[in-house]
């Protein structure tokens, strides 16, 4: 059985938007697998607690999310420049919860789906925590699935 | 942009940063640590075989202690823990340009 680190998750994330983005997002039961999930990035931890970590955004969660980092109007940002936010936010999600697990643990490089009805198979990796946020009419859904 | 720099080089990983940073004269480096092609640290450790002593400074998740002393080692001058804030940055950059000038 593995350790959840879902409240830690749910503090990095929080932590991250705010610092970061300056967006307050606010935790809901509600699971973003509506089919609304327009970009999926996905960073791998390795060593010793193998973990992947995905983090899905609808359509308006990556436009907001673009904008508010890159201080540049929702209209203006590209489909380049989502995926480079996506990318950097599960990056630091991934390097923020990296620290917490028992090491040494090692931090891959971010991947980014885009597309719609997308679905994302960790490969020998089960569902051990799943957190959904919200912000304006964004949905932000967090997963971190663990290799045993 | 502030603290006096007025002109901004962008890189897209380790290998375009080393280019840029032969072909352009560089004040201060604000590197990533996890990086396609040539991390943060095989940056700065080629940078520093170049003879270089531009400043660098770490903007990075890599928060455990061994990994800051990893980067100081390589030659990092100065780290920045991701998430920060504007004005963490920025304070960052006060500091050195009032080392600077």
């Amino acid at each position: 059985m593995s350790t959840s680190y879902a409240c830690q998750l749910a503090e990095i994330a929080q932590t991250i938007f705010a610092t970061m983005l300056g967006m307050e997002l606010i935790r809901c039961e509600q699971q973003a697998d509506d089919g609304s999930e327009r970009l999926l990035a996905t960073v791998q931890i390795t060593g010793q607690c193998c973990s992947s970590i995905v983090l899905g955004l609808s359509e308006s969660a990556a436009l907001e999310a673009a904008s508010a980092m890159l201080q540049m109007p929702a209209s203006d940002a590209s489909a380049a420049d989502q995926r480079d936010v996506a990318a950097e936010l599960v990056n630091m999600i991934g390097g923020n919860l990296k620290s917490l697990l028992p090491g040494p643990c090692f931090l891959s490089l971010p991947t980014v789906v885009a597309g719609r009805e997308v679905e994302l198979q960790v490969a020998g990796g089960a569902l051990v925590d799943d957190l959904t946020f919200a912000f304006g009419s964004g949905l932000y859904r967090l997963r971190r699935y663990v290799q045993e | 942009m502030a603290s006096g720099f007025n002109n901004i080089v962008e890189a897209a990983d380790g290998n375009e940063a080393l280019k840029v940073f032969k072909e352009t004269q560089i004040s201060l480096i604000l590197t990533d640590w996890n990086m396609p092609n040539k991390s943060g640290i095989e940056l700065t450790r080629d940078i520093r075989a170049l003879g270089s002593k531009v400043p660098i400074y770490m903007i990075t998740t890599e928060s455990e202690k061994n990994r800051v002393l990893e980067a100081i080692q390589a030659g990092v001058n100065d780290y920045l823990v991701k998430p920060f804030t504007q004005k963490a940055l920025q304070q960052k950059l006060d500091k050195h340009c009032a080392a600077a000038c």
